[in-house]
């Protein structure tokens, strides 16, 4: 607890003791403690009255018994607003000429008591509501013949948008192998494979887990390594140095990627 | 070692790699799928170094293990609350490696095409593959280059500037945003 109030007044006897010095003393530095029933010896252990006083241990214990006295200004003004709205309710054209607007809930209810020679009070129940109340709009509960229709429905419509995506895709995919060498073809099977395969995959991943994926993913794609271990033997100078310094970076990647994916998912305790 | 014991190498790398991604689904095979990675990996990197077509294999293997001893040191010394900003700043190793593996079959690629053909049947390895193109796959080729060196380059710019910001060290407003285009 950083912050206690206590207001236990008892008429004619002493205000009972709720706050104990154990629970002073287990509260931390700068801890504040306002007991409103001080003038009756408070409800907390250790309680002045009438002082504000500072505890070994750091807490403030509050004693003030004149917190009224203390709220003259703040009561003014609350008091004042009302007032100043009264007066711009019975003055709407702004004229100083009163309106005495009986049909206004305010004016007739919360300020007459008399108009006219009769008696008005008490005032009948305000017309206007404090809030509105919404009119219920109609929940429509599905029967289960409209709900499995509605289930059929939607699968027709995913089922197309399937089907049409397929349709296109495999009209690509043989219009490329109508003008492609073969070689492209084998190369351009493991790649449209290693898409689908992959896009199937991660679709799976619970979201939990999206970190250690990005952290995983970026690991697996230090595979480019193989690529400058094919090229590091052969050529010019500046194949072989920019082959090496791509070797070495993905070493880094390698390496650090996989142990950082480990130290992640070591966070993940079974509780 | 024949080449089709590195492409059956390469073929189980990618089941495990496969697999890696899926045991993400829950947190207990997660663990487990971390390993799968790392196996794929070993497995694809070892065939590849002992297969045909790669030279320099000593020097291939210190550098490896160079850089893996700086990975390890800063994957296991930086704090939990930058680990993000780690991961772009490796990304970025990456993706410039990708640039340059995608120079490097460039620069190759019109070395090989400048030679005469007598020279080109002595050559082995990486060039070798490339003097047996034709033009059509010399030119799938290129294509191919571009997009990896634009997609590299992307990546590697990207995730420095991914790295800077996650580490407060970059003002996240666009230049033109203050000379008043946003």
């Amino acid at each position: 607890m950083d912050i206690v109030i206590t207001t236990a007044l008892i008429p004619n006897r002493e205000a009972p003791k709720l706050w104990l010095e154990d629970m002073i003393k287990s509260m931390k530095r700068g801890s504040v403690i306002v007991d409103l029933a001080a003038e009756k010896g408070g409800n907390a252990e250790g309680t002045v009255p009438d002082e504000k006083i500072v505890t070994d241990n750091g807490v403030t214990i509050i004693g003030y018994t004149d917190f009224p006295s203390r709220m003259a200004s703040q009561a003014s003004t609350l008091y004042a607003t009302n007032i100043r709205h009264m007066l711009t309710d019975l003055t709407p054209e702004k004229d100083g000429k009163v309106n005495h607007n009986m049909e206004d809930d305010v004016i007739r209810g919360g300020a007459t008591v008399t108009f006219d020679g009769e008696i008005t009070f008490p005032p009948p129940p305000p017309k206007i509501q404090a809030i509105a109340a919404k009119p219920k709009t109609e929940v429509k509960v599905l029967t289960r013949e409209e709900k499995l229709a509605a289930e059929a429905a939607a699968f027709k419509v995913q089922t197309k948008q399937q089907v049409t995506l397929l349709g296109i895709g495999a009209a690509l995919i043989l219009l490329v192998g109508l003008y492609a060498p073969a070689s492209f073809m084998q190369h351009f099977i493991v790649f449209v494979l290693s898409v689908f395969v992959g896009f199937q995959v991660i679709w799976n991943v619970s979201h939990s887990l999206h970190t250690p994926l990005m952290a995983v993913t970026n690991a697996i794609s230090s595979i480019i390594i193989l690529g400058a271990l094919m090229q590091i033997g052969s050529g010019s100078w500046l194949v072989i140095l920019l082959a090496a310094l791509s070797i070495f970076m993905a070493g880094i990647n390698i390496f650090g990627g996989f142990l950082v994916t480990r130290r992640m998912l070591a966070m993940f305790q079974k509780s | 070692m024949e080449f089709g014991f590195t492409t059956a190498a390469y073929v189980v790398a990618a089941v495990l790699f496969i697999l890696s991604l899926g045991g993400l689904s829950g947190q207990e095979s997660a663990k487990r799928a971390v390993w799968y990675g790392i196996v794929g990996m070993a497995l694809a990197v070892v065939a590849t170094l002992i297969g045909p077509g790669s030279g320099l294999w000593l020097l291939s293997l210190l550098l490896i293990a160079g850089g893996g001893i700086i990975g390890t040191y800063v994957a296991q010394k930086v704090q939990m609350t930058e680990m993000p900003q780690l991961v772009a700043a490796m990304h970025s190793l990456v993706g410039l490696a990708a640039v340059f593996v995608g120079y490097n079959a460039h620069i190759a690629l019109g070395n090989v095409l400048a030679m005469g053909p007598e020279q080109r049947e002595t050559l082995e390895g990486f060039r070798a593959l490339l003097a047996h193109k034709t033009a059509v796959e010399q030119n799938i080729l290129r294509v191919e280059l571009f997009l990896g060196v634009f997609i590299g380059a992307v990546t590697f710019t990207g995730s420095i500037v991914a790295y800077g910001k996650l580490a407060g060290k970059m003002n996240t407003t666009l230049p033109s945003c203050r000379v008043g285009i946003c």
